[in-house]
Formats: C-alpha cells, sequence, structure tokens
C-alpha cells in the first residue's frame, strides 16, 4: 500500500498522522510525508512534526519520503494526490464550525470531494481501530466501500458493522411496511434490494476474514450514521464518496459531507 | 452509447489532439440524434393525441370556475346579514375556525378560499378575517389527506402506512401557517401592499360580463339572493372536482426525480418542485398523488417529502390568486399575495436558518401522534375541538 500523510502542523494533524501510523506499520511499504506550510511561523512545526513521524516509521516502513509543500493546505493535498497514486491519504480535520466554517470553508470537506484516492479524515484522538462502522448507501459502489473498510479490518482485527438506514416513508395505503419495519435480521433473509445489498456487503467482509454484522436504523439517515457511530463508540466510519456529475451534481445531497462535518470521529472516504 | 464513442477514441489517440475532439464530437452527435430520433419513433402514438375528453373537462371546469365567482359575488351581499347573525365571523380567531371547519365539512380547501374572498368583495369580512379563513382553509385542506388515512385505518390498513403522509403534510402546514399568519397581519397592518395592487383589468371583466351576464342575470332575477350564492358555492366545488379529473396524468417516472425512495435530494431541489408541480396542478393532494409512481413501493425518503410539501404549500394559492383576480377586488388580491409572501418568507427562514431542527421535530411529531392509538386519538380531537373553540372566541 502506498500511502500519503499529511500535516500543516496542528493539534489535529499531529493525530491523524499517528492514526495512519497505525495502518502504515500493518500494511505500508511506502509512505510518503507530506507537510503543508500555510503561513512561515508554522514551518518549524511542520518539519518536526515530519522528522518525529519518519523516525517513528522507519523500522516498519521500508520506504519514506518526505515532502514539503507551500500553501493553502487543502489545495496543496488535493495537488499532491492528483500529481502521484495513493491508496490512502491520511490528514486530519481541524473542525471548524459555525461562522469560520462558513467564511474559509472546511479542509476535510474539500478533501472528500475533490482527493482522487481514498482519504481517512481524522477527527478526536483515537489511538486504535477496533470497531468500524461501514455506511454503503445501498449503492452498488457501496461495495468497494465495504472492501476497503474490510482490509483496513483485516489489518488492524477491528470487527466491522455494515449499517443501513431507512429514512422512507409510505406515501400511500397500499405500500408494503415490510421492509420499512423489518430488522435487519429480516432483512437479510428477504429479496428487498436492501436485503440483497447487506448480503453482498457481508459476504465481501467474510471472503476478507472480518467479523462484520448488518444492522438498521430508521430516521434521518446523516441523524441515525452518526447516532449509531456515538451509540456504538465506533473507531471509524468509512463511506463512499459523493460521485455525482452534471445536474445530479447540483441536485442531491452530499450526504459524505455532511457526515464528514457532523462526526467527532474518524471517517473514511472510499471512492 | 459509449461504445460507438470509445471505440473512435482509441483509434484516434495516434493523432494529433485536434482531429480527435472533432471526431469525437462528431460521433457523439451523431450518436445522440440516432437515439433521440430512435426515441422519438417508439414513442406510443396514442400518447401524443391530445385526450379530447380532458381537455373538454378542463374548459368545462374552467368555465363552471369563472361563473361560480360571479354568482357568489352576487349572492354575497344578500348573505351578508345571515353570516353576519348566524356565524359570528367578525374576528380573525373565529374566521380562521370558520374556514378550517368548512373545510372538514366539504373535504376540500380551496372551495373555503374562495368563499372568503367573495365575502371580503362584499364587504362582509374584511382583509384580516379573510386572510385567517383562507389559513384556516388550507389547514383543512391538509387534514383531507389525514383523513383519508383514519379510512384506510378503519378499513384495517397499518395506522402508519395510512396516516404518515397525512400527518407530515398536517405538521408542515400548521408549522409554516402559524407563523406565517403573524407575517401576514404585519404585511396587512403596514400597508406594504398599496404600491402592488394587482388586478384582473376592466378587459377581462368586460368579457366575463359579455359571456356570463346573461346565466348570471337569469340565476339572480329568478332565484333567491341567499340561493345565487350557494349555486356559486356548489359549482365552486364542482369546478375544482373536474379540474382534478382534468388533470393530465404527470409522468415524471423518467425524469431526475425516479429514484426519490433512493437518494436525498437537496431540500431546495425538492422545494422548486413541490412548488412547480403545485402550480401546475393547482392541488396538493395531486401533487403528492404524483410522488406515488415515482417510487416502485410507494415509499418516499422523509428528507425528499418534507421540502416538497413546503413547495407545495407556497403555490397551493395560485388558485385563490386567481379567485381574486377574477373578483377584480385589489384588496382581495393584496390578501392572497401577502400570503404567498408571508408562507415563502418562512419557508425560505426554514429551509436557510433551521431546516434540520425543523425536519427534525416534524418527523418527532409524525411518529408521537402516529405512534399509538391514544396519541392519535387525542390529535384528532385536538384538531377537531381547536377550530370550534376559534369560532366562539
Amino acid at each position: 500500500m502506498n500511502m500519503l500523510m499529511c500535516t500543516d502542523g496542528s493539534r489535529c494533524a499531529a493525530e491523524a498522522l499517528r492514526l495512519g501510523a497505525q495502518i502504515a506499520r500493518e500494511a505500508c511499504d511506502q509512505v510518503t510525508l507530506l507537510g503543508v506550510i500555510e503561513s512561515p511561523e508554522e514551518e518549524h512545526r511542520v518539519v518536526r512534526m515530519l522528522e518525529r513521524t519518519s523516525n517513528a516509521l522507519c523500522e516498519d516502513v521500508p520506504h519514506i519520503e518526505t515532502l514539503i509543500r507551500r500553501g493553502q493546505a487543502a489545495e496543496e493535498i488535493l495537488k499532491e494526490a492528483e500529481e502521484n497514486t495513493y491508496d490512502l491519504v491520511v490528514a486530519g480535520s481541524r473542525g471548524r464550525r459555525g461562522f469560520a466554517r462558513f467564511l474559509l470553508g472546511s479542509t476535510a470537506a474539500r478533501l472528500a470531494r475533490y482527493c482522487p484516492s481514498p482519504v481517512l479524515i481524522v477527527k478526536g484522538t483515537r489511538r486504535r481501530i477496533e470497531k468500524i462502522l461501514v455506511y454503503t448507501g445501498n449503492a452498488e459502489a457501496g461495495e468497494r466501500t465495504a472492501e476497503m473498510a474490510g482490509r483496513i479490518a483485516a489489518l488492524t482485527g477491528a470487527s466491522v458493522t455494515v449499517l443501513h438506514v431507512m429514512s422512507q416513508l409510505p406515501l400511500c395505503p397500499e405500500a408494503d411496511m415490510t421492509d420499512l419495519e423489518c430488522s435487519s435480521e429480516v432483512l437479510l433473509l428477504s429479496d428487498a434490494p436492501e436485503g440483497q445489498h447487506l448480503r453482498k456487503v457481508l459476504q465481501i467482509l467474510e471472503r476478507l476474514s472480518v467479523q462484520g454484522e448488518a444492522k438498521v436504523r430508521h430516521g434521518l439517515v446523516i441523524d441515525e450514521i452518526l447516532a449509531e457511530a456515538r451509540d456504538g463508540d465506533y473507531d471509524l466510519i468509512v463511506t463512499r464518496a459523493h460521485v455525482a456529475s452534471g445536474l445530479q451534481r447540483f441536485m442531491l445531497t452530499d450526504t459524505t459531507e455532511q457526515i464528514v462535518l457532523g462526526s467527532d470521529r474518524p471517517v473514511l472516504v472510499v471512492r | 452509447m459509449p461504445s460507438t464513442a470509445v471505440s473512435i477514441l482509441f483509434t484516434a489517440n495516434a493523432r494529433d489532439k485536434a482531429e480527435q475532439h472533432r471526431r469525437f464530437i462528431t460521433v457523439f452527435y451523431l450518436r445522440l440524434d440516432r437515439e433521440v430520433r430512435g426515441g422519438l419513433r417508439e414513442l406510443d402514438a396514442a400518447s401524443m393525441r391530445p385526450n379530447w375528453k380532458k381537455i373538454g373537462l378542463c374548459l368545462l371546469s374552467i368555465a363552471l370556475f369563472v361563473l361560480s365567482i360571479q354568482l357568489m359575488r352576487e349572492g354575497a351581499n344578500v348573505v351578508a346579514p345571515y353570516v353576519e347573525s348566524w356565524l359570528d365571523v367578525d374576528n380573525a380567531a373565529n374566521s380562521l375556525g370558520f374556514g378550517w371547519l368548512s373545510s372538514y365539512v366539504i373535504l376540500s380547501g380551496s372551495p373555503v378560499a374562495a368563499v372568503s374572498l367573495a365575502l371580503l368583495d362584499a364587504g362582509i369580512i374584511g382583509q384580516f378575517e379573510a386572510l385567517t379563513m383562507i389559513s384556516g382553509s388550507r389547514l383543512g385542506a391538509s387534514f383531507i389527506v389525514l383523513f383519508i388515512g383514519f379510512v384506510y385505518v378503519l378499513r384495517g390498513h397499518d395506522r402508519l402506512t395510512g396516516l404518515s403522509i397525512g400527518l407530515l403534510s398536517f405538521i408542515i402546514t400548521a408549522s409554516l401557517h402559524l407563523p406565517g399568519l403573524g407575517i401576514s397581519y404585519l404585511m396587512l397592518a403596514s400597508n406594504i401592499t398599496d404600491s402592488v395592487r394587482l388586478q384582473g383589468g376592466a378587459a377581462l371583466t368586460s368579457v366575463i360580463d359579455l359571456v356570463y351576464g346573461p346565466v348570471i342575470r337569469f340565476v339572480v332575477l329568478n332565484t333567491p339572493g341567499w340561493m345565487t350564492f350557494v349555486i356559486g358555492v356548489g359549482l365552486v366545488f364542482i369546478s375544482f372536482n373536474l379540474l382534478d379529473r382534468a388533470l393530465p396524468e404527470l409522468n415524471l417516472e423518467t425524469t431526475q426525480f425516479r429514484g426519490v425512495s433512493r437518494v436525498i435530494y437537496r431540500p431546495t431541489v425538492m422545494f422548486l418542485v413541490g412548488l412547480i408541480v403545485t402550480a401546475v396542478t393547482m392541488s396538493v393532494s395531486v401533487s403528492l398523488g404524483i410522488l406515488v409512481p415515482l417510487s416502485a413501493r410507494g415509499y418516499i425518503r422523509s428528507e425528499n417529502a418534507i421540502p416538497y410539501i413546503m413547495g407545495a404549500n407556497v403555490s397551493t394559492f395560485i388558485d385563490t390568486l386567481l379567485v381574486a383576480l377574477l373578483l377584480n377586488n385589489p384588496l382581495a388580491t393584496a390578501v392572497v399575495l401577502v400570503q404567498m409572501a408571508s408562507i415563502t418568507i418562512v419557508s425560505l427562514l426554514v429551509l436557510g436558518l433551521v431546516y434540520r431542527p425543523h425536519e427534525r421535530l416534524v418527523l418527532r411529531l409524525t411518529s408521537l401522534i402516529g405512534g399509538s392509538n391514544r396519541n392519535l386519538l387525542i390529535f384528532a380531537a385536538t384538531i377537531l375541538v381547536t377550530p370550534l373553540i376559534l369560532m366562539i372566541l
């Protein structure tokens, strides 16, 4: 695995490097450490952080490369990810909220939307990945998301929960309520598209020798994903990137961005 | 589609970029042209033929609608004393209750809104009373979807299946109209509408007089005044029913919205769709019904339904605006415009500032009310008793 680990010298970036290092030790034969310097006074801190991480990884990772870029963090990370091919990009999130986010934008949201590689956006202070929550959005593209989650779980020994959220309401009295009200066990046995998808995802996890289970929640999609992540105290949320083009980009809600912005724990966005 | 285009791209790889681009564009358009022409050929010829029955129904409903407004206008002066003494509609609270309750009785909101404007035109009620009566009619109208749900529940359907969309519709309508009333009141009180006084115009009035004059004179001369008003109310009710039947069966399954139960649309997009579809169909229940075929299994995502119903609440006033224009009364037009503006303002504030909390609140209330027979009974009693209490205030 070829991984890009990014830092801008901030505390959240330090957390990202720590969590990234855990994955790198298990799986990477090449790691690129990218330091982004947004203002001259940060240079010393960024360089020190890169040195520390490089020293910590040098025994376990055969090839470590260190790069420095100057400019806005999100833009420089995206440039690097576009110019070279990486299997995983790891970056921290400053967690800007309210007016600051409105004014400055969110680095995490930009990476989630535009990064060509899977990107792990680290929030909070997680030291280990033991429980992974996967939200595939009941889409075919979600199978790749499950596979990525399975690979991370296989490396870290984590268990995986695949979440499906039913936010639908019956429009007419003829609507069949069995699909809307059923549990994950019933859904897995059913021929409903959701059941078929969950079965497929669990098969993917089984193939990777990962312990997986399916869970169904009822309510608003974003609320339920974030609630499940909190209730189950998961260490990582894995979701697929919002890939929409043309008119759809304008019409569809970017659920991935909302998960990234609303979550208080690391989120892996798979493209 | 890409099979031809992609093969051309591969053979063209060795040539210069301009040539590659030109050939790709040529193939793309040739292909597109073939697809479109092929698609058109496959269209069922019958679907291209005009449905004369529906066109006839539509024209008849419009003709009856115009006639009904004129008859109500003629009869309103005669029923004024009855309304004033029997119904005691003399303040904004009891006109709200009156509009609300009347919509329950006739199972439709639009005729009640039309009556309120006719009463305003005759000087029986003031602008504020007309405003609240129209709001009452919208609350009553949203109850109708719920009432149909109740009937289904009584016939043995699952409670949640029958009532979800009706409860959602009622709660959203109430959440927009109640704050909207305050804004409407402030707008009317500040005479902000004085500068925007839209009227049907003298030309429209003279055309209506020319076409409908003989019929109206015949009814006025041969029936008591109150009967003229009652015939007018009856005709407006019939005309709305005919219009519902005359509406084309919109097929949105081939549009971007075919996966309405699968994906989550932006709230503003669904708000605009609800607004446009309801403006075209002039009926919230019809525009909600249009959602059913969009979802193969009869579901809609809550995230999509809420902004759609919000949009529908703005354009549901289109038919009432038509009534005001037909009455050629600037005060009536001002009332409808103020109401549309205030619901738009409240909707935009909700969409822009408190969309997520509003969404959660609406859904929590829906599941709380629909969660048990006891809660449902309390809710049903509340929405029946509230307009009665308002009427005696």
